[in-house]
């Protein structure tokens, strides 16, 4: 259901395994709604990383379950709209995981880097 | 077109959510302001307006695996909200909020009606008003209690239900339980018979205590050993479930059957309470079964009899040793006298047949059928059937959930229970994807080709 731009088998184990990752990265900023939560994921990646709403919306949902992501709704306008924001341990979930993945890029990195022999 | 598109797609995934009308509606209105949203981008960006909806949905993917994992994490958080209120609060809320109709005692009639008897009733013969009963009137009542005496709030309990109840002190003080026993409860807004046994059954001793409807406006108070299981008769229209096999063995497989004709369903209960005595037949065993069917060929009364068998079956053998208890079977009735929590047993017996049974008729259907918009209202009619089980175990769990947890260990109703729900939930989850392929396979074509 996540599609990124490839359809690489790897690409995709790639994604799906930073799917909370890049959900959490988008509500940095402040509070957002699904749709506009699958847009900043697109335009921040040049169209490279699709969120599909199959997929978005359970992850919006488990992250909320699991208190990472607070969500309120907002009754005021014609269409009822719920956004979500990060709370303090989703905050937290996103350092730890962004340190993860810079970690774990840097480490593949040097793996394909050229070395002297 | 997109409009009705979106609302067939969320109204599937509605029925899917394990969840509360509230919550459902929640999440049908998130997913449905997404759609609006994707559908206003795409025509602006010159889709045409039947494939973009057709894009928006087809993003969204299957819908009943989404209702699933919306489902799951809203149980997730859900658990996780219990464990964080104090606990015997949340077992307290939970068993009202969620078992409100399966605390409910014997013979309370003011149950709902039975998923495969409720759509069929409509169309079917009636069956004669005196042998059903209206629901009683659940009068609700704040029940608020801090630290008081247990036999003033007895005596507020037998004013509020409108009975005499005697409290067999004798037997009650024997096992510990005083009159000043301290009792604290705070519900608001709950039906009273609920609260009442939700009070015994919280009650700070170790006696279990229970009651015993001796007369419409006379209960005895004692405890649970010296209640007598009270025998109740209940007919079970078996009409649609011979109907269903007699297809089966004739090799005739006839989709509407089940619709047509007088069957009213299965485990339509119809509360017949005073019936009366004469279907004592302790120690019958299901070879001695006695089938007084007179209604038609020969293979009906085959059917009637091993069904007898079945509901004979079901439950152990010495339970039709109880005085009173019976089964008799009469033009595709069976009346059974047996304990209320007896007639649950025999309840989900016969729904798991019927459900089994309908599975293979449908399977042997599908192997001949083209589709059709009539199989959609099969379908429709089929998984409303489910749902209705569906929701009815799925309350029955979570009462015993709640039992579980109050005493602190596990249960193997619960096991059981839940590997009923998961079956269930398999055949919807079956049925609703096929819904939805159905529902791509009749779009009008001629509609998609004009607009491209």
């Amino acid at each position: 259901m996540a599609e990124p731009a490839t359809t690489d088998q790897f690409q995709r184990d790639l994604w799906r395994g930073s799917l909370a990752l890049a959900v959490l990265a988008a509500l940095t900023d402040g509070p957002q709604y699904g749709y506009a939560i699958q847009k900043a994921v697109r335009d921040a990646s040049h169209g490279q990383l699709q969120l599909n709403a199959g997929t978005l919306y359970p992850i919006l949902h488990k992250l909320e379950a699991q208190d990472a992501i607070r969500a309120t709704w907002d009754e005021s306008t014609g269409r009822p709209r719920k956004w979500y924001r990060l709370t303090a341990a989703g905050k937290r979930q996103l350092k730890a995981q962004s340190d993860g993945w810079r970690a774990y890029a840097a480490a593949v990195e040097a793996l394909l880097s050229p070395r002297p022999a | 077109m997109s409009e009705h598109e979106f609302e067939a797609y969320l109204n599937l995934l509605a029925r899917t959510l394990r969840l509360s009308p509230r919550q459902r509606d929640r999440i049908a209105g998130e997913l449905r302001d997404h759609m609006e949203q994707r559908l206003d981008e795409l025509t602006a960006a010159g889709v045409e307006r039947h494939d973009a909806a057709l894009q928006a949905l087809d993003e969204f993917g299957d819908a009943t695996a989404l209702a699933t994992e919306l489902s799951d994490s809203a149980r997730e958080k859900k658990r996780r909200h219990l464990m964080q209120t104090t606990f015997a609060t949340a077992a307290v809320a939970a068993a009202v909020t969620l078992g409100v109709m399966y605390l409910a005692p014997s013979n309370y009639q003011g149950r709902p009606s039975q998923p495969f008897a409720a759509a069929d009733q409509a169309e079917s013969a009636p069956t004669p008003d005196t042998a059903r009963t209206e629901p009683a009137p659940q009068k609700r009542v704040d029940a608020r209690f801090e630290d008081s005496r247990l036999e003033d709030v007895i005596g507020w309990f037998a004013d509020q239900l409108d009975v005499n109840l005697h409290v067999d002190w004798n037997v009650l003080e024997l096992a510990g339980v005083e009159r000043d026993l301290p009792v604290s409860m705070g519900l608001s807004d709950v039906n009273t018979r609920v609260a009442f046994e939700l009070m015994l059954r919280t009650l700070p001793t170790e006696a279990r205590l229970s009651y015993e409807v001796v007369d419409e406006r006379l209960w005895l108070l004692t405890t649970a050993d010296h209640v007598r299981p009270e025998i109740v008769s209940r007919g079970y229209d078996l009409t649609h479930l011979i109907e269903l096999r007699r297809n089966e063995i004739l090799d005739r497989p006839n989709p509407r059957s089940g619709r047509s004709g007088r069957g009213t369903g299965m485990g339509g209960r119809m509360g017949m309470g005073d019936m009366g005595g004469g279907f004592g037949m302790g120690g019958m065993a299901p070879e001695s079964f006695a089938a007084n069917d007179r209604s038609g060929s020969a293979s009906h009364g085959d059917v009637s009899d091993r069904l007898g068998a079945v509901i004979v079956d079901t439950l152990p053998r010495d339970t039709w040793m109880l005085p009173g208890t019976g089964v008799v079977v009469f033009d595709g009735v069976a009346v059974v006298r047996q304990t209320e929590a007896n007639h649950r047993e025999i309840e989900k017996t016969l729904d798991m047949l019927t459900m089994m049974l309908k599975h293979r008729a449908e399977e042997l259907r599908d192997a001949t059928a083209t589709p059709s918009s009539s199989d959609m209202g099969e379908l429709d009619f089929r998984i409303d059937e489910l749902s209705g089980l569906h929701e009815r175990l799925r309350r029955e769990l979570a009462k015993v959930e709640a039992a579980a947890d109050a005493e602190d260990g596990g249960d193997p109703a619960a096991a059981r229970l839940q590997q009923e729900l998961d079956a269930v939930t398999k055949e919807m989850d079956r049925l609703l994807t096929k819904r939805y392929e159905l529902q791509r396979l009749l779009l009008p074509r001629e509609e998609t080709a004009a607009a491209r």
